[in-house]
């Protein structure tokens, strides 16, 4: 069997959840009137990913390390870990220069920076948990600077990715905007203080492979060409929106009897997929069902068959496949002709 | 004694006579008819006519512009169609240029042109246009097909396209084996 791909990129991979809840909330040294108790070492972090956004998180299991990267100093001066120190890095890891005009991107940056360190200088977490059933508890922890990092996880659908960020033990959530807010040290990062994280969900994919059986081919009125339609519909597993993911027609030339396939890659796990024979060539009939319907799964390629024959008419006849495709870099579409869409 | 001999003589003689033009008559006839055997024929042609599809493409205000060829040796008839997702059906449309109003939409989503085509001879320009889709879509086809069809004839010369004809003589064909 010969078998010849046609790649289709879908581009519903990528989704930002829960943007709206970033808990770094680096607090700077110049709030709070009291010293911090640099001495403690019963300091607790819960994350709760409920409030994330992303249903599936309520189940997966999710592992996170937390590294210390920083000491902080009873005024809250933050100071790298010795560990951290003197690694060979464009950028070395650095919060001297933290103040109150320290923008929520230039902590992003940072976290990226300490990332790094704790990668290059081959750093043991200080401590990991994985969250059961969406929660997941961090104790007996010194007061300090923490890189919160999550390892990437999958469901069946969706592959998720956490950005990593740097959290204060203590935290402290005075805003002179908000006169109910205290200007206290907080050494247990639990309930309404628990953390989130900041995720980043794609989807995940699998192929289609369409396969034609010709029982008879008619010499004298040349190829035979076959026109599938291919429809797949998403339905989001968190705003159960339905989404069209895949609209398209595909097609195969016959020259001889026997069997061909196209593959069509990349569809999003999860889609239901109809596939629909709708031309099924000048003196040709369909002898198979002419409309299968399947569900794409990730890292799989589902196939469907169809089997023709031919139907004694003497008409002539072919198609011409124009493929247009849209380059996102250069903002223009771009067209080809060719005879069939596995070329 | 002379009269006798000149009777039956004669009669035996005109028998042999006979009977020996009777053995060189089928040679000589062998022999004529060996050079007379004619030379060649007159090849008689089956089958099915042959089109091409012409088309031209824009970009800026999306859309193709298709013809039809005879590259066969026989006059036909044609008729296509366009073919894409779901998605782009509603956006696409078909017109002709000009006054031109060769093209006629059937039922069963083909465009059927009104005129006979000879051979070497194309259509008049069916134009097919239609959208680009969001980004999402990125790629997708728009596949044209095209049929022929022989011109056949009423008892009294009227042509037409019996799209459904079938063959009734033998033609040559592959069948899969069993096992290929």
């Amino acid at each position: 069997m010969r078998m010849r791909k046609n790649r289709f990129k879908c581009r519903y991979g990528i989704m930002i959840v829960s943007a709206m809840i970033v808990s770094a909330l680096i607090l700077p040294r110049v709030y709070a009137a009291a010293a911090i108790e640099t001495d403690r070492t019963d300091c607790t972090i819960e994350v709760d990913l409920w409030e994330n956004g992303a249903s599936e998180l309520h189940y997966l299991p999710v592992e996170i390390d937390f590294y210390k990267v920083a000491d902080v100093s009873a005024a809250g001066i933050y100071t790298v870990v010795d560990e951290l120190n003197n690694l060979d890095m464009e950028t070395p890891l650095d919060f001297a220069d933290i103040d109150s005009e320290t923008t929520h991107a230039e902590w992003q940056e940072k976290a990226a920076i300490a990332k790094e360190a704790v990668g290059k200088a081959e750093m043991e977490p200080t401590v990991s948990c994985v969250t059961e059933a969406g929660m997941a508890v961090a104790d007996n922890l010194s007061v300090g600077l923490y890189l919160v990092d999550a390892q990437q996880t999958e469901s069946e659908l969706y592959t998720y990715n956490f950005i990593p960020y740097l959290i204060s033990l203590p935290n402290n959530y005075y805003s002179a905007e908000d006169e109910a807010s205290v200007d206290a040290w907080v050494y247990d990062l639990v309930g309404d203080k628990a953390l989130t994280l900041k995720t980043e969900r794609l989807d995940r994919y699998g192929d289609l492979e369409i396969t034609k059986e010709l029982k008879v081919y008619n010499e004298t009125v040349g190829g035979a060409y076959f026109v599938f339609q291919v429809e797949a519909f998403k339905t989001d597993v968190d705003s159960k929106e339905k989404v069209v993911v895949y609209s398209n027609v595909v097609s195969l030339l016959f020259e001889n009897p026997g069997k061909d396939s196209i593959v069509i890659e990349d569809i999003p796990a999860g889609a239901e997929v109809v596939v629909k024979e709708v031309y099924s060539g000048a003196g040709y009939k369909l002898e198979s069902d002419a409309e299968v319907n399947v569900m794409i799964v990730a890292d799989e390629t589902v196939k469907v068959n169809f089997t023709n024959t031919y139907d004694e008419r003497l008409n002539g006849g072919y198609g011409v496949v124009n493929n247009f495709v849209y380059n996102s870099e250069t903002q223009e579409w771009t067209w080809e002709a060719t005879e069939d869409s596995a070329q | 004694m002379n009269n006798r001999i000149n009777k039956r003589t004669i009669c035996l003689t005109a028998v042999a006579v006979f009977l020996i033009a009777g053995l060189t008559v089928g040679t000589a006839m062998a022999y004529f008819t060996t050079y007379a055997v004619a030379q060649g024929g007159y090849t008689i042609k089956l089958g099915g006519t042959e089109t091409e599809i012409e088309e031209k493409v824009e970009l800026v205000d999306p859309m193709k512009e298709i013809t039809i060829q005879n590259t066969g040796d026989y006059d036909c008839y044609v008729r296509l169609k366009a073919l894409v997702g779901d998605a782009f059906k509603e956006k696409m449309k078909y017109s002709e240029p000009g006054e031109e109003s060769k093209w006629t939409p059937g039922a069963d989503g083909y465009y059927y042109y009104s005129d006979i085509l000879k051979p070497g001879e194309s259509s008049s320009q069916l134009k097919v246009s239609f959208e680009f889709p969001k980004e999402e879509l990125a790629q997708f086809n728009v596949i044209i097909v095209q049929e022929c069809t022989p011109v056949l004839y009423e008892a009294d010369g009227t042509p037409y396209a019996d799209w459904n004809n079938t063959a009734d003589v033998s033609q040559s064909f592959f069948v899969q084996e069993e096992g290929e």
